[in-house]
């Protein structure tokens, strides 16, 4: 529980165990139950939890009255849901899946309740055998149901019969991902309420399916067919792990009859959601074909998503060897999906995030469902962890996961920041323990936990363009937000400065400018005066190539920021995950204007001569230096945008050979089959624009985006074909963008080299030119 | 309700991205991390190289005296005396220092130089300098050109006592006053080339300071030989021989390369150390029957094994792991190894008798010279079949080696590879690579056991600890992928196969194997005959066979309206059909025509309840049974079948009619699918003298197609 105001005390008062819930528990059971859950104290006014939070324990009041507080659902005002008084229990939807608030609940007195984590009552009555407990555990769901037909639009004018009815008859089912609730085609017999999850209705052909709508938590479906009584139109597949309430339709129809105002309700619910679906998601699809809505479950899920800002991400990896360096194996793999959206905080450019394969905290996680050790835990803020002592290695998470966020790894694989820190707070007998396990289960699985170990996590530390960042796409992202209807107030997130668009041209002008007036003044022949300015710009130059070269540390040695985490009992009320900013950014762009300053001062002090012997060694190094220094900063400054234009989904440097092949194998697959229309389309025009060698410097000279060239490729189809075979040439969609892809292939794989060969040399040269700079100033001086 | 957007959302409908996956993902240790390996050493390597380069060629090229012309340098001049300590300019004077006063002879030079408009530095440079021929009287000629080794000339004597000292400066030094081009010019008397003609062109300056006669040649004569004399050795002066590049540039330039090789080295040193995925091939096929054992006690539910069966033999019931369909397992120990606690051990039973008895090359124990590969060993998985069909060819190319070269007859082929399924085309990829002269015969056409999966049925979704080997791979596809591969691996290498042709018998000539030959008879759809002959055989038939058929008399109006197989689910759109059995082919089939439009399924089972088939299966069957898709006649058999004479586009409708739990039923139908298993092809093996456990027990199958056992047997020697 986030709100944790209540002190602890034991034992429980007698008026706990007289509630229904619990009153027919025995001597042990009531023991568990001390043991596992806790007594709390809390003044009048206070809050106890909030909706959305999450929560895994319902409660029963020993003293004190406690009031429901929520919004229904289409309501722009909170109105009191329920009273609960002494011996009641509230926060029932623990036991419902998805287990997180509905309400808010407040205390109207000073009060004392009682906290049962729901598991634990479950084993506690079970063990005494199921069918002493089935009726205590009915009561508790259906409280739990009746609370959340309470906060929906659509039972506003049911009266309380009706809503009994609703109650009797109502059934829980809980669907798997993928999982298709009813195909097209079914006997319609069920109305669905979507307690948790997401659904998607979609239309499904041999070309593939075509989405109708998304529904979210608290909807409604399968209401169309009611009256028609005619099979199912659409089918309904659950997107993600989803919990659904459902009512035979004939129960249904009995409430129609009695209520005549409840099915044009209900349809004009579901159309006003259509329109404004269709709104979003057309509005996004006109955009680009890179929006959101490709996987809205992760979206919907996700409480801090890892993202990406290709724009500004120089690809330089620091992120995943920063994590590497923390933890002993990167949980961060730097590949992924992209979409193209804009932020809430950002005014409205669109901005292109990749969302790598790391852990993204989800709001249900299944892979906390599905770890049979219970390995898997959760902070109240809703970071997910691994206890890797607890860790068997079975997979099953790592399986569970949809986006390949958990992986694989053996024990104890290389040390890491977090390994050491563990060590030393570790007693030698506990490592002993370690040992032992590595020995017994030698695998574990890994995956981001937002380094909980340290103050702030590694990679949004380490990154140097400050382009990693942590977002609650349900808030942050404008168009999610309008999906699911984000909170009432969203957390600002601190807007991506583009720094680089005048902090560099700034400093290389300021460079040009400073290194002409040096030269002016030192290159003056009756430069005598002038020797005191000409031996400080000497000085400052070896300082600065001194300072320069010392960036390597801020940005390599992350001992400097992972400071360990102060874990303290008392958290913030309104606590989030917690996120860091970059501490190596600053670093960076004083890196990048000290080169320039430097170069302005070694152009004065060697007037752009070369010198004799050791000077002359000492000013190509420099030069050649800082060519590859300006040659990269220009790099990272201009190129990673042009990268975003072109590229779908992230791609590391070494996996573009395995691309290459898989898009061959697609694209050939994809004309098996085909029209010979469609065939000679592709052998005229397609394989000559995949495969000619100067398309992708066509490409990159051109500028395109990869839709703008897709879009420019079937313009040029439809040119040669004039209208002729339209409907022939169907799904050629997916042939184009294939060949664009192709064509976009080798250029992306150049920008990428690009991007970082520069980097070895300039930093392997640096340690030559630090040397030979040692020798001359040594000489100089021993000279003078 | 119009759409949203096409394409969004996950692709549910065609089985992609749904669910939990099969497979758990490695660790893996990306460019990013691995990309500042070897960084520092390389810095380091660099710098210590060119520290030592540096050192070793003694700095000269770049120290002080290099850039003095050779004769400065001999004199020991330093930079301070020419250069002042005030201004660091170095003036006329300092020249005069050493040389003396050196008025020209030319009255127009002097009258320039004393008007401070010529000095000695227009004409000649300290730096990068020294343009002079030097003439000895004894016909010795010394040539200095800038940036080139000085060289010596031997020319005839000219006689006199002092050696003659020539300036030849280039020719571009006196253009600032003269036109060089011109051939008025008073300049132009003194051209010369460097070179020869067409070099360099140099002023070969006689007579500028001092009267060479006057200097001690003792008269005219003299004096035009030694100009003749410095004309040509000026001109012999060959134009490449500049001064050797100097070892410093080339060791300091070496030093970076190394850096830069030896932080690349180190780089791929780490790739390579990835931990990769060490099991050893599962390769052997079993000798007994094995089933997993479960301890419930320790068994944590985890699933692992669960996902690892690529048959399903396992199930998670209450939180614990059971096998529940011990009739599918194939032996294979993937859950034993995916198992993390040990909870589940793999038994071995009672010994398999109905596999071909091979040894651990793959060749059958008692007909050397044939060797297996694929689903015929007892082996499943197609993953399998494409390891076998290589390591069957390495052992084939072994024992080649080892027998030593072919007999001299002509058309022996190395290896005939019969089948082309997995197996059948990755031994004839690997004997194409091993150089060795094969063929591969198919009685049907390229993986034809592949191609009649339903359509898009996913092939692989089990890439566990089998390692794999070649190019037929692809990770997670379907069906139509796989095909598509494949036939463009078959075009683009051009893997010799021809189809069409069934192998009918097999004989030993001159002892057979290892030494002597095997004589092939095939058969077409024709009936011709063609004898082929080979040194080794390669049997990759897989186990299929041929399905098993109704034992019933098909008229023949309805064998277009028969099928074994399904290609196409859309071309039975708005059909009826008929399926027989309820095995996992048949449930596919089943769901596949059942989701086209229209269309009617009906499946006729002998047996009560579903016995076996995937889960998934049986679930999206029932799916479709509720909603009135198909509908499924348990207890029924078919009794006879005739054409209804009603011609359709599938050809000839047909009459079947069923016994169902006693009542007689007679359906109406477009189409029938019969899938009531396969025949395994033991005839043929017995043909080539494999033998086979199904010898010891009684034959399982009663309709053996005669189409697929061998007219011949027997063996000569």
């Amino acid at each position: 529980m986030s709100a944790s105001r209540g002190a602890v005390t034991t034992p429980w008062p007698r008026q706990v165990f007289e509630s229904p819930v619990l009153r027919g528990l025995d001597g042990r059971g009531r023991e568990a139950l001390v043991e596992a859950g806790r007594l709390r104290d809390f003044a009048a006014g206070d809050v106890i939890y909030r909706a959305g939070d999450p929560g895994d324990a319902f409660f029963v009041v020993a003293h004190g009255e406690v009031e429901l507080f929520g919004a229904r659902r289409g309501d722009a005002e909170a109105s009191r849901l329920r009273l609960v008084r002494r011996s009641e229990t509230f926060g029932e939807e623990a036991v419902l899946p998805g287990s997180s608030r509905r309400a808010e609940a407040r205390a109207l007195s000073d009060i004392q309740v009682a906290e049962v984590p729901a598991r634990v009552l479950t084993r506690a009555a079970t063990r005494e055998g199921a069918e002493n407990y089935g009726r205590e555990e009915r009561a508790l769901r259906r409280q739990a149901t009746r609370d959340l037909l309470s906060t929906l639009a659509f039972t506003r004018e049911l009266d309380p019969h009706d809503v009994d009815l609703v109650l009797d008859a109502a059934e829980y089912r809980s669907v798997r991902r993928g999982e298709r609730l009813y195909v097209s085609g079914d006997p319609a017999d069920d109305f669905y309420l979507l307690v948790d999850g997401l659904v998607q209705l979609q239309t499904e052909t041999d070309a593939g399916i075509r989405v109708t709508g998304y529904l979210s938590r608290g909807d409604f479906f399968g209401d169309e067919e009611v009256q028609s009584g005619q099979p199912r139109r659409l089918t309904a597949a659950a997107l993600g792990e989803c919990a659904v309430l459902c009512l035979p339709i004939s129960v249904l129809r009995t409430l129609a009859d009695r209520n005549p105002g409840l099915l044009p309700r209900l349809r004009r619910i579901s159309a006003e959601r259509q329109r404004a679906q269709v709104k979003l998601v057309g509005d996004a699809a006109k955009r680009t074909t890179q929006h959101v809505f490709k996987d809205v479950y992760r979206m919907q899920m996700a409480r801090a998503l890892l993202a990406i800002d290709q724009d500004t991400c120089v690809r330089c990896g620091h992120c995943a060897w920063a994590c590497e360096h923390t933890h002993g194996v990167s949980r961060l793999v730097r590949r992924g999906d992209k979409i193209i959206t804009p932020l809430v905080s950002d005014s409205s450019a669109p901005k292109s995030l990749l969302l790598p394969n790391s852990c993204q905290h989800c709001k249900n996680p299944v892979c906390m469902i599905d770890c049979p050790t219970g390995a898997i835990g959760r902070e109240a803020e809703g970071e997910v962890f691994i206890r890797e002592d607890l860790c068997t290695g079975c997979t099953a998470c790592a399986k569970a996961c949809p986006w390949d966020n958990i992986r694989m790894a053996p024990r104890m694989a290389g040390g890491g920041l977090a390994a050491r820190l563990k060590a030393e707070a570790d007693s030698a007998q506990s490592g002993k323990r370690r040992l032992d396990l590595v020995q017994i289960y030698p695998e574990v699985a890994v995956k981001c936990d937002l380094c909980r170990d340290f103050s702030e996590p590694a990679c949004v530390v380490a990154c140097p363009t400050e382009s990693i960042f942590r977002l609650d796409p349900s808030e942050e992202i404008q168009e999610v937000r309008a999906l699911f209807g984000g909170a009432a107030q969203s957390r600002k997130l601190r807007a991506a400065r583009p720094w680089q668009d005048y902090v560099f041209p700034l400093g290389l002008g300021g460079s040009l400018v400073l290194g002409a007036v040096l030269l002016r003044i030192l290159g003056e022949p009756t430069a005598s005066r002038s020797l005191g300015l000409g031996m400080a710009v000497a000085a400052l130059g070896a300082l600065g190539c001194f300072g320069l070269a010392a960036y390597v540390l801020p940005k390599r040695r992350l001992k400097l920021w992972m400071k360990a985490a102060q874990r303290s009992s008392l958290r913030q009320e309104t606590a989030h995950v917690h996120r860091g900013r970059s501490r190596v950014k600053p670093y960076y762009v004083a890196h990048v204007l000290g080169g320039l300053l430097v170069l302005a001062l070694v152009a004065g002090h060697t007037r752009l001569g070369l010198g004799h012997g050791l000077t002359a060694w000492l000013s190509l190094t420099f030069w050649a230096v800082a060519a590859l220094g300006l040659l990269g900063a220009w790099l990272q400054h201009w190129l990673p945008a042009r990268l975003a234009r072109i590229e779908r989904a992230g791609l590391l440097p070494e996996d573009f050979p395995a691309e290459k092949r898989k898009l061959n194998d697609r694209l050939f697959r994809e004309i098996s089959g085909r029209s010979d229309l469609v065939k000679k389309i592709a052998e005229r025009v397609l394989l000559p624009y995949a495969r000619s060698p100067v398309g992708p410097l066509w490409l990159f000279l051109s500028g395109r985006s990869a839709g703008e060239e897709q879009a420019r490729l079937e313009s040029r189809i439809d040119e040669i074909l004039q209208g002729r075979g339209a409907e022939r040439r169907l799904g050629l969609d997916q042939l184009t963008k294939i060949a664009v892809e192709l064509r976009a292939l080798p250029l992306r794989r150049v920008l990428t080299f690009s991007l970082r060969a520069w980097h070895t040399p300039h930093a392997m040269l640096s340690v030559l030119l630090l040397i030979f700079l040692l020798l001359h100033v040594v000489s100089v001086v021993g000279a003078s | 309700m119009s759409e949203p957007a096409p394409e969004a959302g996950i692709d549910i409908a065609r089985g992609k991205a749904v669910g939990r996956s099969r497979v758990a993902r490695k660790a893996e240790r990306t460019s990013d991390v691995l990309r500042f390996r070897g960084v520092l050493v390389g810095a380091v390597v660099c710098s210590v190289a060119a520290l030592v380069a540096y050192f070793a060629g003694g700095g000269r090229v770049m120290s002080a005296p290099g850039p003095l012309s050779d004769s400065h340098v001999e004199a020991q001049v330093a930079c301070a005396s020419c250069h002042t300590e005030e201004d660091g300019s170095a003036s006329a004077r300092a020249c005069v220092g050493c040389h003396g006063p050196h008025p020209s002879t030319r009255q127009g030079h002097l009258r320039l130089s004393q008007a401070g408009r010529m000095t000695c530095g227009t004409c000649h440079r300290a730096h990068g300098g020294g343009e002079i021929v030097e003439l000895a009287p004894d016909g010795v000629a010394w040539v200095r050109r800038a940036g080139a080794e000085p060289m010596k000339l031997q020319l005839a004597a000219i006689g006199g006592s002092k050696r003659l000292k020539v300036p030849t400066p280039p020719l571009a030094r006196c253009a600032s006053c003269h036109r060089t081009e011109s051939k008025e010019d008073p300049v132009a008397r003194c051209v010369a080339w460097a070179g020869g003609k067409g070099g360099e062109p140099v002023s070969v300056c006689f007579d500028e300071h001092r009267v060479a006669a006057a200097a001690g040649a003792s008269g005219g004569a003299e004096r035009d030989a030694a100009y003749e004399q410095a004309r040509v050795a000026v001109a012999s002066v060959a134009p490449g021989s500049r001064r050797a590049l100097d070892l410093t540039w080339l060791g300091v330039s070496l030093a970076v390369v190394l850096g830069l090789v030896s932080s690349a080295l180190l780089r791929r040193q780490a790739r390579r150390e990835e931990p990769r995925g060490a099991k050893q091939p599962v390769l052997a096929p079993a000798l007994v029957r094995r089933l997993p054992t479960i301890d419930e006690s320790t068994c944590i539910g985890c699933n692992a094994c669960v996902d690892a069966c690529p048959y399903d033999v396992l199930q998670l019931e209450r939180y614990v792991a059971k096998v529940v369909r011990p009739d599918d397992c194939c032996g294979l120990t993937l859950c034993e190894q995916r198992c993390p606690n040990g909870s589940l051990v793999v038994r071995e039973g009672e010994p398999i008798f109905d596999r071909p008895l091979v040894s651990e090359s793959l060749e059958a124990l008692e007909s050397a010279g044939v060797f297996l590969a694929g689903d015929v060993t007892g082996l499943p998985l197609i993953r399998n079949a494409i390891n076998q069909g290589a390591q069957a060819m390495d052992a084939i190319a072994q024992s080649l080696t080892a027998a030593g070269p072919a007999a001299a007859r002509g058309d022996v082929l190395d290896v005939l590879i019969v089948g082309a399924g997995p197996a059948g085309l990755s031994a004839a990829l690997a004997a194409d690579e091993q150089r060795l002269d094969y063929l591969v015969v198919e009685q049907g056409s390229v993986a034809e056991s592949i191609r009649s999966f339903p359509r898009g049925k996913l092939v692989f979704d089990q890439p566990l600890g089998v390692p794999k080997i070649g190019e037929l791979w692809l990770e997670e596809s379907s069906k139509e992928e796989l095909l598509a591969k494949w036939r463009r691996i078959v075009r683009e290498q051009r893997v010799r196969i021809d189809e069409g042709w069934r192998v009918v018998a097999c004989q030993r000539v001159d002892g057979g194997p290892p030494l002597g030959l095997l004589e092939v008879t095939l058969q077409d759809a024709d009936r011709h005959e063609r004898r082929l002959l080979t040194r080794r055989v390669l049997l990759a038939v897989g186990r299929r066979g041929s399905p098993r058929k109704l034992p019933l008399e098909l008229p023949d109006t309805t064998l277009d309206s028969v099928f074994y197989h399904l290609a196409d689910a859309r071309t039975f759109a708005g059909k009826r059909v008929l399926i027989v059995g309820l095995g996992d082919v048949a449930m596919e089939t089943a769901i596949a025509i059942g989701r086209q439009p229209g269309t009617r399924v009906a499946i006729s089972y002998r047996g009560e309840t579903f016995r076996r088939g995937k889960r998934r299966n049986i679930q999206e069957l029932e799916r479709l049974v509720r909603g009135g898709r198909v509908e499924l006649l348990w207890n029924s058999d078919v009794t006879s079948i005739a054409g209804s004479g009603h011609v359709g586009e599938l050809g000839q409708g047909l009459k079947v009619w069923l016994n169902e739990g006693g009542v007689e039923r007679v359906l109406e139908l477009d189409a029938l699918f019969v899938m009531i298993g396969s025949v395994a092809p033991w005839r043929l093996l017995e043909g080539f003298g494999v033998r086979h456990g199904a010898a010891l027990t009684p034959e399982k199958s009663t309709e053996q197609a005669a189409a697929d056992s061998p007219v011949s047997t027997e063996r000569s020697t």
